[in-house]
């Protein structure tokens, strides 16, 4: 409906939050798997955000965020001397994921509070939609 | 996001209007309305800012203050019919090209949010005062009772 279009700005960039902290979660869960269905040990997954507008240039309607595509950190593997690993190489050596568990917490708390801020942004519309009911009442 | 809602109002207004109150509140009642509908949309790019704060490369958008809605106002109707010209004339969005973060996107989310209340709190002193000329008009209807 035409009225709501605000509260679907906000509702898309929480539910992109959450998408980001699921994924900050399975991060966090995965921090010593070595085994993945594509082989190799786990690597750190990253949201891509981008902005959401519809209709041309000039005459933008503002959608909010969307998340395009969740991409894999390139970044190299852990190397840890572990002999004793069945994953472990020739040289005793076991490739651990590239999840940095500090980075994954601090994340973790910013996601949060993105998500905070657009719950807030949501019920400020909210107070608005309330007030535009109330005028012309007694 | 309310345009639709303002549109109606107008449509009353301009039936009141109309009906020969114009010199007491139509005007004012115009300008309340089209000051909500500013608000409203302002409310809708603020929610965008604060929803893309963490994209890389978004800049930050605003709307310019209505000052010529007072100018707006004057605009001719050749007929009455007419919806008044709707919520673009009078004031334009921007885009932010200020000082940006590493990724390139300059949302302060601070800043957004005070804006937020401060928009909010504009809105909803406005409907106020929109509801107030409404209660004067009921009042010069039917009388102190």
């Amino acid at each position: 409906m035409r009225f709501f279009q605000g509260f679907d700005v906000s509702a898309s960039a929480l539910s992109a939050q959450r998408l980001r902290l699921d994924l900050i979660s399975s991060n966090i869960a995965n921090v010593n798997t070595t085994r993945t269905p594509e082989g190799g040990p786990y690597r750190r997954k990253v949201p891509v955000f981008a902005e959401y507008i519809k209709g041309a240039l000039g005459n933008t309607a503002l959608k909010g965020v969307k998340v395009i595509s969740i991409t894999e950190d390139n970044a190299p593997f852990r190397r840890v001397y572990e002999p004793s690993h069945p994953d472990a190489d020739r040289e005793g050596y076991v490739y651990y994921p590239n999840v940095n568990i500090v980075n994954e917490m601090v994340n973790l708390i910013e996601a949060g509070r993105a998500y905070e801020a657009n719950v807030t942004a949501f019920n400020s519309g909210k107070e608005i939609f309330k007030a535009a009911l109330n005028i012309g009442r007694a | 996001m309310f345009s639709l809602f303002h549109s109606m109002l107008l449509v009353y207004i301009e039936r009141l209007a109309n009906g020969g109150i114009e010199m007491l509140f139509s005007k004012n009642m115009e300008l309340l309305v089209n000051s909500l509908d500013w608000s409203a949309n302002r409310h809708k790019i603020i929610a965008h800012n604060v929803a893309n704060a963490d994209t890389p490369g978004y800049k930050r958008k605003d709307l310019t203050f209505p000052a010529q809605l007072k100018a707006k106002l004057e605009l001719v109707r050749t007929d009455p019919k007419h919806l008044p010209a709707s919520s673009v004339s009078g004031y334009r969005s921007f885009v932010d090209w200020g000082a940006v973060r590493v990724d390139d996107n300059n949302v302060d989310l601070e800043a957004e949010m005070v804006r937020m209340a401060e928009n909010s709190l504009y809105y909803q002193g406005i409907a106020h005062q929109l509801s107030n000329n409404i209660k004067r008009l009921r009042t010069a209807i039917q009388g102190r009772n």
